[in-house]
This record gives structure tokens, C-alpha cells and sequence, in this order.
């Protein structure tokens, strides 16, 4: 898996995201178990223990479950994921549609764009 | 702990001087072997002459060096594990500061014995594979040597060579103990530590010797004034023995106290 | 077990003339990746080498689980010195086997596997080792131990990026829960992420003790950024 962080934003709230990415993405597949803290720490390069904050909060949000002898796995409740992924289009969307109006173009003009280069594609 | 440090050194030490003091020996024995095949240097192959001549240069210049390098070793072995940079290291390891003091002590004083008794070793046996000496010869006459002493003198043989040796070996630790007070005093210091170190040996030099001379002069208007009319032939080589194994006693001592306070109150490794 | 390991008070520290610390007071808690930041001469490596009874304060305290430095102190601090300190006729595995014979808490089986993990053979002498895997080596044995605290004075010293991920990686995978590690640095932007708590010294005074997620969130800026800011000649 591939992290990256930027610097200026708390980096527990930056591993929610990517792990987010990761499950919606399907780099982490619904009932797949999670890499202990200690290994998903060295592999992302980060503190062990801001690992464990943010798994603790992917946890309480329950996108993650733990198993007190097993470890933690990713949830199968696919509802769930399929929400995440729609928060994070909307996001993006959200996104991509300021910065559209910042060179001038409105929402129906992106609109139009888009299945232009769709069609061209 | 103690014990581990000592072992640890013994090898450190032994790296270098192990190898000289078997040259010494190797050097012994090619030496002797030139003699015994070639005895008269006035007569044969000038080649010959030449070879053993060199050979003899050689071993004796290896036995000054073995004995010389011996105490060099010990004092840049103080130097360069305890207060140099490999310092950081023994510094912190969970052991008392008397016991890397002692550490280095202990395996210096046997390596500067060692090498006394290599070149005694060495030098027997140059004589008896250049001569026509054997070793039963030079057992008798090692004998015959200590039954004259004996007689010669009214000391008690066996108690003078015990205190004998107590005393050489008071003396080695005391002579290496006042080189590591001097270090550890010198390194005290922020810069120039080895010039430090240099001026403070000089100063213990110089007040060791006002020490002596003045129990010196103390010590014989003793033995003239309140002592007269005693027989003293007997007793006074014993009691001087004796003096002076308190006095390299005490010696040692402040120098090994010296050095433990500086280690352990005023360490300033950079 | 007090949740303060290590604790300065009032400590100052005077070389010829110039002080290095200055009445300087901290504590550090178990448990956490501190760094120690600031720049060239500004007191880290000073602190550094008191905490391990290297160099003596000129006044003031400080305090290894409650007790001053000494040996009892000495067996729960592992310290990485800012050189290679380590005699370099010793083969590796010899080297090993000091660290164990004197470290109660030294774990041998991790040392080897992490020694082997590199390719380093153990029957080779510390000298003939490049100067790379000589510092990996030395960070090896220090982190092959179980101590209370680690003390590291300048790990990623003028190493290349490959070799300073391995050290990162090498001191986040052996960290421990309870234990608490300190690494000194100028280098910032190469430990930050790995950081809970930094604190800013510089001229041998406390500049800021905090930590990175609340730098991060109160100023929205990287602690790097804030240490140039901070430190702007």
C-alpha cells in the first residue's frame, strides 16, 4: 500500500483517509484482516502510536472491527463502504467543481465538458 | 562484571602484544640458532658473521621493545577506551567506575609481568641452544646460587622474595595507577587535554619525589637517633621492604581514588 | 511505574566559559517518540551526554526514573552516540555478544536477525564494514535492547535517503509501548511523521515542548515549517 502524507494537517486524520481510500478502493477487500499496528506503522513510515489513534477511530466508526484474539479486519457490511465512497465523490465533485468556477466555468458548462471529453475519450 | 571487563581487555591488549612478545621469542631462537652453527665469529663465512650479528641486534631490540610497548599499550589503552570515543561506549555500560579503572589495571600489570618473563624466557633459551649448556646445568646452578644467598646473608630467603615480589607488583600498579590520574585529571578539561595530562603527571612526579625525600630524611634521623645500639642488620632490609610497600600502597591508592572521582564526577568526553 | 522518565531541573551546564544549557527544566513521558530539535550547538547532544552520565552538570538536576545517572540508570537507557564509538577490531558478532553480556535486556536473536536481515556477515570486523552499515550496525545493538528510554544523538547524521529510511524504520518497528524514545535532530522533515511530541531547544533553553498533531491542527503548518520559523537566522 501506498502512503502519503502531507505536512500540513494532523497526520492521524490523514491515515483515516487513505485507509478509507484503501477499503473503498479495493486495495483492502471486506473481511480482510488488518496488518498489525506495528507493521502498517513501519510500512507507512509513521508513529506507531498515531497509527493505533487512527485505526482506534476507523474502529469506533466501524469501518473496522476487532477481534480480541484475531486482530482487526475490514468490515463486510458493503452499505457501509458503499456510503464512504459516495461521500468521497461528493467530496471530490465538491472539489472539482470550485476549482472549475476559479477558471470560469459554471456547473453546466462542466457538465458539458465532461461528456465531451467522455465522447472524445 | 569485573571479570568480563578484564577478559575483554586481555584480548584487546593481546591483539598487539602477544605477537611481539612471540617475536621476541621466534627472534630468541633464530639468534641462538646462528650462534650454535656458527660460534667463532673470527673464523668462516663472513655472511655468517653478519647474519647473526644482525639476528642478536634484533632480539635485543625486540626485548626492549616488548618490555617499552607493554607500558606504552597500557596507558593509550586507558586513553583510547575510556576517555576517547569509544568512551560513549565503555562509559555507559552498567559497571562502576573502580571497575573499568580495575579493568584496565589488571590486564596491564600482567601483560608488563608477561613480558619481563618472555624475555627471561627467551633469553634462557638463547643460552642453552647457543651454548652447551642444558637445562640441568642452569637448574643446579639457579640452586647452588640461591644456597649462597642464603648463607651470604642472615635474611629469611623465602619471606625477602615474597616481599620482594609484593613489592614489584605494588609498584607496577601504583606507576600505572598516577599515569590514569594523570589522564583522567586531563581530560577533566575542556581543550588541551593531553598537554593537561602531561603537566599534571609532571606534577605528581614532582610531588611524589618531595614525598619521598622528605620521609627519606625522616626516615634516617629515625633510625640514627632513636635507634642506636640496636642491631639493625638483621631487621632493616625487611623493614625497608615493608616501608616501602606501605609507601606504593598508599601511593596507589590516592591515584586510584584520583581517577575514580575525575571518571565519575568531572567525565568530559567531546 | 512512573509515568515520567526522564525530568531536568534547573540544569545548566558550562564549558569554558560558554553556557551550554541554561537552567533548563523538561520532563519527557513513557511511551512516546520525542524529538529533540534544534539547531547546530544549541544544547541537544549537552543534554544528550548528561542524561547518560557522559559529562557532569554544572548545576541543577536531572532525574532517570526518579534516581540520578548512574548504573542503575545506565541498564534501562540505550544511547546512540553522534559518531561510531564501537571498537572496530571487534568482528560483529563479538560485538553482539558484548551488548548481551552486559545488557540484561539485550534481546541477542533480534540483534542477529536484524544483522542478517542486511546482509552483514557477523564473522567480519567492524572496520572493513562501510561507514553506512557501521551506523546501522551500532543502531542495531542499541535498539536490540529492551530499555525505559533511547537516547539518539543524531541517527540519520549525513546518511543517504535509503540508509535513513532503514534507520526510521529500524526504530519504529523495535519500539516498545512503555518505553519512551528521544532522537536528536536539525534534520526535521526526515522524522516528523514518526514524531508525538517535539521540543524545540535552541541557545540551551526550551524553546517549545508540544505536540505534532496539536502544531499541526492549532497552526496548520508542518513542525518544520515551524522550525524555520522559529529558528530564522
Amino acid at each position: 500500500m501506498q502512503w502519503e502524507f502531507n505536512s500540513d494537517r494532523a497526520i492521524y486524520a490523514q491515515i483515516i483517509e487513505q485507509m478509507k481510500l484503501f477499503i473503498v478502493s479495493g486495495t483492502l477487500k471486506p473481511g480482510d484482516k488488518v496488518a498489525s499496528v506495528r507493521e502498517l506503522a513501519s510500512e507507512a513510515g509513521v508513529n506507531p502510536n498515531t497509527m493505533q489513534k487512527a485505526l482506534s477511530e476507523l474502529e469506533r466508526s466501524g469501518l473496522l472491527f476487532s477481534n480480541r484474539t484475531s486482530g482487526r479486519f475490514i468490515t463486510e457490511d458493503e452499505s457501509m463502504i458503499q456510503n464512504i465512497k459516495n461521500e468521497l465523490a461528493k467530496e471530490n465533485i465538491e472539489n472539482f467543481l470550485k476549482n472549475m468556477e476559479k477558471i470560469g466555468f459554471d456547473k453546466k458548462q462542466t457538465a458539458e465538458l465532461i461528456l465531451n471529453f467522455e465522447k472524445r475519450g | 562484571m569485573l571479570g568480563k571487563l578484564i577478559k575483554y581487555e586481555f584480548k584487546a591488549s593481546g591483539r598487539l602484544l602477544l605477537p611481539i612478545y612471540g617475536a621476541v621469542i621466534l627472534m630468541g631462537l633464530i639468534s641462538s640458532f646462528f650462534v650454535k652453527i656458527h660460534p667463532d665469529f673470527s673464523l668462516g663465512s663472513k655472511l655468517l658473521t653478519v647474519a647473526s650479528i644482525v639476528s642478536m641486534i634484533l632480539f635485543f631490540v625486540l626485548i626492549v621493545a616488548a618490555i617499552i610497548s607493554s607500558y606504552i599499550f597500557a596507558i593509550y589503552r586507558y586513553k583510547k577506551n575510556l576517555l576517547d570515543s569509544e568512551g560513549y561506549l565503555m562509559n555507559t555500560l552498567p559497571v562502576s567506575v573502580w571497575q573499568n579503572i580495575s579493568g584496565k589495571l589488571i590486564p596491564a600489570i600482567i601483560y608488563q609481568l608477561l613480558s619481563v618473563i618472555v624475555a627471561f624466557i627467551a633469553g634462557i633459551l638463547f643460552f642453552i641452544i647457543g651454548s652447551n649448556v642444558t637445562v640441568a646445568n642452569l637448574f643446579e646452578a639457579a640452586e647452588r646460587f640461591f644456597e649462597e644467598l642464603a648463607k651470604a646473608s642472615s635474611i629469611h630467603l623465602w619471606l625477602a622474595v615474597t616481599e620482594f615480589s609484593i613489592l614489584i607488583l605494588i609498584s607496577l600498579a601504583a606507576s600505572n595507577l598516577m599515569v590514569y590520574a594523570a589522564l583522567s585529571v586531563g581530560h577533566s578539561f575542556t581543550t588541551h587535554k593531553i598537554l593537561s595530562s602531561v603537566c599534571v603527571y609532571v606534577i605528581f612526579y614532582i610531588a611524589s619525589q618531595f614525598i619521598n625525600t622528605f620521609l627519606l630524611i625522616a626516615a634516617g634521623s629515625f633510625f640514627n637517633n632513636a635507634l642506636t645500639g640496636i642491631n639493625l642488620t638483621d631487621s632493616l632490609p625487611h623493614m625497608l621492604i615493608v616501608g616501602l610497600i606501605l609507601l606504593e600502597t598508599a601511593y596507589g591508592a590516592i591515584y586510584f581514588f584520583i581517577s575514580d572521582y575525575f571518571m565519575k564526577n568531572k567525565l568530559n568526553l567531546q | 511505574m512512573n509515568e515520567i522518565i526522564m525530568q531536568c531541573n534547573a540544569l545548566c551546564k558550562n564549558y569554558s566559559g560558554k553556557q551550554a544549557l541554561k537552567n533548563l527544566n523538561l520532563s519527557i513521558k513513557r511511551g512516546r517518540i520525542i524529538g529533540l530539535l534544534g539547531p547546530n550547538g544549541s544544547g541537544k547532544t549537552t543534554l544528550i551526554k548528561i542524561a547518560n552520565a557522559l559529562l557532569t552538570p554544572s548545576s541543577g538536576q536531572i532525574l532517570i526514573n526518579d534516581k540520578n545517572p548512574g548504573i542503575e540508570s545506565k541498564r534501562n537507557v540505550a544511547y546512540l552516540s553522534d559518531c561510531v564509538c564501537l571498537p572496530d577490531w571487534m568482528k560483529v558478532g563479538e560485538l553482539v555478544e558484548f551488548f548481551a553480556s552486559y545488557y540484561d535486556n539485550f534481546v541477542t536473536q533480534k540483534a542477529y536477525e536484524m544483522i542478517n536481515n542486511l546482509n552483514i556477515d557477523t564473522n567480519v570486523r567492524l572496520k572493513t564494514l562501510s561507514k553506512g552499515n557501521k551506523e546501522k550496525v551500532q543502531l542495531i545493538l542499541v535498539m536490540s535492547r529492551d530499555a525505559d528510554l533511547y537516547l539518539l544523538d543524531e541517527p540519520m547524521g549525513g546518511v543517504d535517503p535509503a540508509t535513513r529510511d532503514y534507520i526510521l524504520n529500524t526504530i519504529i518497528s523495535n519500539y516498545r509501548e512503555n518505553s519512551s524514545v528521544v532522537i536528536s535532530t536539525h534534520l526535521i522533515a526526515d522524522v516528523e511523521n514518526i514524531l508525538d511530541e517535539v521540543i524545540f531547544i535552541n541557545n540551551g533553553e526550551i524553546v517549545l515542548q508540544d505536540m505534532v498533531d496539536n502544531i499541526r491542527e492549532k497552526q496548520g503548518k508542518s513542525v518544520d515549517m515551524l522550525f524555520r520559523e522559529v529558528f530564522r537566522c
